[in-house]
């Protein structure tokens, strides 16, 4: 290890990246406060996730080290060591872009959490979010490093281009045969006119209908239960930490928690929960 | 009588022993010494400094050291070298790009002149995410066989709380084969 170049241990480097990093902070309004909570960041005391390309707060980069690298890289600006390649997919990302990806289909009854939000809320938005892919449109990432649900789309071969229609969708499922034109149901859309390709390739968040949203949902059960199962047990953890009683109780409970009012966190980590529920 | 006597041998010869927890940034030295001292899982924030929590176990009595990973906050672990005991790596199984990091600072730490020989205990952690490495290529690629030291790799998921227990036992045992070390000043 003597003797080989380390960019780690190249001061002029690391103090280099830090000032183009604290400016990537300070002058992109977007990124100054936290990706997930919308906590103000000060540049000296930030955190960002560099698989991600977003910035975050002291306690959402706590939440994203839980997640697994394979899902969050995360790193403390001052702390870490930065290459040249993770500032500069810093600078390309940022969190109105990831914003634009990962919050593209945010469910209406969902608001997002805030700096006050309890941290069970915290880590169910965010394993939602990042590790679920909830909120993107139809089409996951095909790795989070890209930062954009676009290559799933690219990927996504003529078939999903095609209207199936619901009955078509439901019976063929993603293996439906690829000269298929417009099965089933009398569709808004006239017969075998996919979307317009330039389109499809301009806006790689274009709606794709049919068969592909179903792909990604026949992926979602078994994880979505096991979702829910966490989501639960960050509550019960959540309840113990704060001597609220244990967790069954709580889980009881929640239901009912928005006639009886309060708990606010816990009923925004079940909406969330309840939101999920329905990929199955 | 038998059990007095055992008990009685144990408190007079409970063994101070002094552990270092070390390991990359995100490895989950905060959340296993939490989990190890309130069996409570934890959020952690990163460590800037250390934390330092005694435990007991068996008839162990250790003050645990968890010092801070980050790449800038590496270079104050020597400082704690000294006096040190027991060695508890740390090794995110699931972060494959960065094992040979570890294996790096493991092997650097060990080189120092002030780590006197310490039992090594290497966590194979996070073994409960999809993507977790196996503890025998996580041994292999941190090189253990070539260490001098006594070692042995325990896989472990601090978020179920698995292996832990079985990391400590082992632990035990070797601090209680070993000749008490004087402690200098500092220690």
């Amino acid at each position: 290890m003597a003797g080989r170049y380390d960019y780690k241990l190249d001061r002029n480097l690391q103090a280099q990246l830090l000032r183009e990093i604290e400016a990537l902070i300070q002058q992109q309004p977007a990124n100054s406060a936290c990706a997930d909570c919308s906590a103000r960041l000060r540049a000296r005391s930030a955190f960002c996730s560099v698989t991600l390309g977003i910035w975050l707060c002291n306690r959402c980069y706590g939440v994203h080290r839980s997640l697994g690298t394979h899902v969050s890289r995360t790193k403390c600006v001052g702390l870490d060591a930065f290459s040249r390649e993770e500032v500069r997919f810093m600078a390309a990302h940022g969190d109105a872009r990831a914003a634009h990806v990962y919050e593209a289909a945010v469910p209406a009854e969902l608001s997002r959490p805030t700096a006050a939000s309890g941290l069970a809320e915290v880590e169910a938005w965010a394993r939602a979010k990042y590790e679920r892919k909830a909120f993107c449109r139809e089409a996951r990432p095909a790795r989070a490093a890209d930062g954009a649900c676009a290559p799933a789309a690219r990927e996504a071969p003529g078939v999903n281009l095609i209207d199936f229609g619901p009955t078509a969708a439901s019976a063929g499922g993603p293996h439906a045969p690829s000269d298929a034109i417009n099965f089933g149901a009398p569709s808004s859309r006239p017969a075998c006119t996919p979307p317009p390709a330039s389109m499809a390739a301009a806006t790689p968040h274009a709606r794709l209908p049919g068969s592909f949203a179903l792909a990604w949902q026949a992926t979602a059960p078994a994880s979505s239960s096991s979702f829910t199962h966490q989501c639960q047990h960050r509550n019960v953890a959540g309840a113990s930490t704060t001597g609220n009683g244990s967790g069954d109780v709580v889980l009881e409970a929640l239901p009912h928690a928005g006639a009886a009012g309060g708990a606010d966190a816990q009923k925004s980590a079940q909406a969330i929960a309840d939101v999920m529920s329905r990929f199955r | 009588m038998g059990l007095i006597m055992s008990r009685f041998y144990d408190k007079l010869f409970t063994r101070e022993t002094r552990v270092l927890l070390l390991g990359l940034d995100g490895a989950g030295k905060t959340t296993i010494l939490y989990k190890l001292k309130l069996d409570e899982l934890v959020t952690t924030i990163p460590t800037v400094g250390f934390n330092v929590e005694t435990l007991e176990y068996r008839n162990l009595r250790m003050s645990v050291w968890d010092v801070g990973g980050q790449d800038k906050i590496r270079a104050l672990w020597r400082h704690y070298y000294h006096g040190t005991d027991a060695l508890i790596f740390i090794v995110d199984a699931n972060d494959h790009d960065r094992l040979k990091e570890a294996r790096d600072e493991l092997h650097k730490m060990l080189a120092d002149e002030d780590m006197t020989n310490p039992v090594v205990l290497v966590f194979a952690n996070k073994m409960d995410l999809p993507g977790a490495r196996s503890a025998s290529v996580v041994s292999d690629t941190l090189a253990l066989n070539s260490l001098k030291e006594t070692w042995y790799i325990q896989p472990s998921s601090a978020a179920r709380g698995d292996g832990l227990a079985q990391g400590l036992d082992w632990l035990s045992v070797q601090i209680k084969l070993r000749p008490v070390k004087k402690h200098g000043a500092g220690s």
